[in-house]
């Protein structure tokens, strides 16, 4: 088999595994070597699906002694297997990075034999990349759920990123469906990494040489609607992994169906449902959220048609209207409608003049859904004259509405919310 | 003198622009227009005064930019200045008018029209050169060195050129710059920029086929079928960018 079907085979192996960011490390090019890592990351391409590629993501091979149900390599499934050399994976690398088709490399792998031999497999890879070819690109690489700690540590020691996959959010569905996975063998190497993390920061303090470890940090993934969990759960889980074990990202993807275990879903993948779980994990990272201000039991689920912060702004309309000139930025942030961009344009615009909705539109904020949030010197914006004739045709019938697409945010409120909001000023 | 619009010319460098910004404040007068000698068209009501390129003089409206409003400044002032956009000149110059006026608060005043035109050129330029990091996609030549065409909308060598200096490092190649007709080149870990009117017929490596093979067909198995969405990608790598794109042709 040469390198070609190999790589057809071993990248459409990887391509379920949504992290393809290079970000967050900032690798310098040594003497006589080749490549670097961009601090922001840097995208090259997008595939048809519209996800971004930086990275070379292939299995290292998809010869697997494990059987997830939710896993397109798992042993049962009658499917094309191969395996890559270290030298070929090697080849390519340096290749594609030369022609600048990718930032570096991705490097998972199915479990070949046991854990333990996986690991050796992929340390050997990475150690030709970095010391024989002199690779200063950004790696990301797997840690294999199993392996002895001593390997995930050389492997952090060569990459840039380190993950370890949950996959699936709750013990009882690893149970169900990845009968050789628990709970605790892939969160044991999360808190080995994360404490080599924080220990090879501490020496860094100390020594400025000292190695680093996984400088871009951990991320992982959690697959979207192959198990019940509710939305709730997942975020929660997402908001534990950030403060616990200082994640640096949480990928959600949602589920292709690709196993045959009757339980398993097998319609179309939830893509909105993972939308909004990403607008949600946003809202944690960026914008000071917690995810029990956003679900709680009585909502364990987001609203597919209204994003999570309208949902919450809509639910807390006593904290609103927010006006532009005064609001500290952290208000202006929980607005519908005002990003991280918008916020911060206002704060430094409103230090030069006091700020009008004429304004807002020279500095390029759209209000189109502000508006019902925001006042701009204790006033409304002149639209919001018509509040009543969104009232109406809600009381006049139910209307139904598509389930895609921009709606507007009031066609959705119960009535008497609806008439509060309305009425608020 | 009140009919007659004064008009500078320069030679389209920076260095050029600084030294016209120089005579701004040396006269003590504002041009309607600053204008790159090759772009006039000569206009029988305007008076034309051409500046020329002083290193000296450049120098110090640099460093006078750096220091007495703020190192964002010049940033701006720099990136705005290799952008595109029409009568960009004149809005600059405004901008360092305004800015030795506020200093390094200038930023701040996002409603006054030319801080807001070089903010959002500056953006423009800097999101552009960001792209082209990810966009450039070198060729292996038969001598070894690698070659690239790129078609920005903004002059985005000045920019990219360290980063790719940095990255490859030992590595002689070119970037080039098809609809400004510039060359970044790199040969023994030095890079400049240079005029090129035409390049001679390329002749690739014998291992370029077979990589640009492996890359397209990486790129075609990545996608996932049952999340297709054309117009997302579109936003991603709009048309414009994918001619010189391997994965595109």
């Amino acid at each position: 088999m040469d390198v070609f079907d190999k790589l057809t085979i071993l990248s459409g192996a990887a391509k379920y595994d949504v992290s393809c960011t290079s970000s967050g490390s900032e690798r310098q090019n040594k003497a006589d070597g080749i490549g670097s890592a961009s601090k922001c990351g840097i995208c090259h391409t997008w595939t048809g699906d519209g996800r971004c590629v930086s990275l070379l993501k292939i299995l290292f091979t998809n010869f697997c002694a494990y059987d997830c149900q939710y896993c397109v390599n798992r042993s049962s499934n009658d499917v094309p297997r191969a395996s890559f050399t270290p030298e070929e994976i090697a080849e390519l690398t340096i290749n594609f990075y030369k022609r600048n088709y990718i930032e570096g490399l991705f490097l998972s792998s199915a479990v070949l034999k046991n854990p333990d031999y996986t690991a050796e497999l992929l340390i050997k890879t990475l150690s030709l990349l970095r010391n024989e070819y002199k690779f200063n690109g950004y790696i990301h690489v797997k840690a294999i759920p199993g392996a002895s700690p001593f390997l995930i540590e050389r492997l952090g020691y060569l990459a840039d990123r380190i993950s370890v996959n949950i996959e699936l959010p709750s013990e009882q569905s690893l149970a169900s469906f990845a009968p050789q996975k628990s709970k605790a063998s892939i969160l044991a190497p999360m808190k080995q990494i994360r404490s080599s993390i924080e220990e090879s920061a501490h020496s860094l303090s100390i020594y400025r040489h000292a190695e680093k470890f996984a400088p871009a940090g951990q991320s992982t993934q959690i697959i979207i609607g192959a198990t019940p969990e509710s939305d709730r759960k997942i975020l929660t889980l997402s908001e534990a992994l950030y403060r616990k074990y200082s994640l640096k990202r949480v990928f959600y993807s949602a589920y292709v169906p690709v196993g045959t275990n009757p339980l398993l879903p097998v319609a179309q993948p939830p893509l909105l449902r993972e939308h909004r779980l990403y607008q949600a994990d946003w809202l944690l990272r960026y914008y000071g959220f917690n995810a029990d201000e956003l679900l709680d039991e009585k909502t364990p689920d987001f609203n597919p048609i209204i994003d999570p912060k309208s949902n919450w702004a809509l639910a807390h309309l006593d904290q609103f209207p927010t006006e532009i000139n005064t609001a500290p930025y952290e208000m202006l942030l929980r607005t519908p409608g005002i990003g991280i961009r918008g916020a911060q344009k206002i704060t430094a615009a409103r230090r030069a003049h006091i700020l009008d909705f004429e304004d807002l539109k020279k500095l390029r904020i759209s209000i189109k859904r502000a508006r019902y949030f925001i006042t701009c010197k204790g006033k409304y914006a002149d639209g919001i004259k018509i509040r009543q004739e969104y009232l109406s045709p809600l009381l006049l019938a139910e209307k139904p509405v598509a389930q895609y697409g921009q709606v507007n945010i009031f066609d959705m409120l119960p009535k008497e919310e609806t008439a509060k909001c309305l009425t608020a000023n | 003198m009140s009919d007659c619009e004064l008009i500078y010319t320069y030679d389209g460098t920076f260095d050029g622009f600084l030294s016209c910004v120089f005579s701004v404040y040396e006269n003590r007068e504002i041009p309607r227009r600053i204008s790159e000698t090759k772009n006039l068209q000569n206009r029988l009501d305007c008076e034309y005064k051409h500046i020329t390129t002083d290193r000296e003089k450049s120098d110090r409206v640099y460093a006078s930019i750096r220091d007495k409003i703020s190192y964002r400044a010049i940033r701006n002032v720099f990136y705005a200045f290799l952008s595109d956009k029409p009568n960009k000149e004149r809005l600059i110059l405004d901008y360092i008018r305004v800015g030795y006026q506020y200093g390094r608060r200038v930023d701040n005043h996002l409603l006054l029209n030319p801080v807001n035109f070089v903010v959002s050129a500056e953006r423009f330029v800097r999101g552009e050169a960001h792209r082209m990091l990810g966009f450039v996609r070198f060729s292996e030549l038969e001598q070894g060195v690698y070659y690239s065409a790129i078609q920005p909308k903004n002059n985005v060598l000045p920019i990219i050129a360290p980063h790719f200096a940095h990255r490859f490092a030992n590595m002689p190649w070119l970037i080039h710059d098809r609809g400004r007709n510039l060359c970044l080149v790199h040969l023994s870990k030095n890079w400049y920029i240079t005029d090129v009117a035409g390049l001679p017929a390329l002749k690739f490596s014998d291992d370029e086929t077979k990589y640009r093979k492996l890359w397209r067909q990486f790129y075609k198995t990545l996608e996932i079928k049952e999340r297709h969405n054309e117009k997302l990608q579109k936003s991603f790598v709009p048309l414009y960018y994918r001619r010189y794109l391997t994965e595109f042709y």
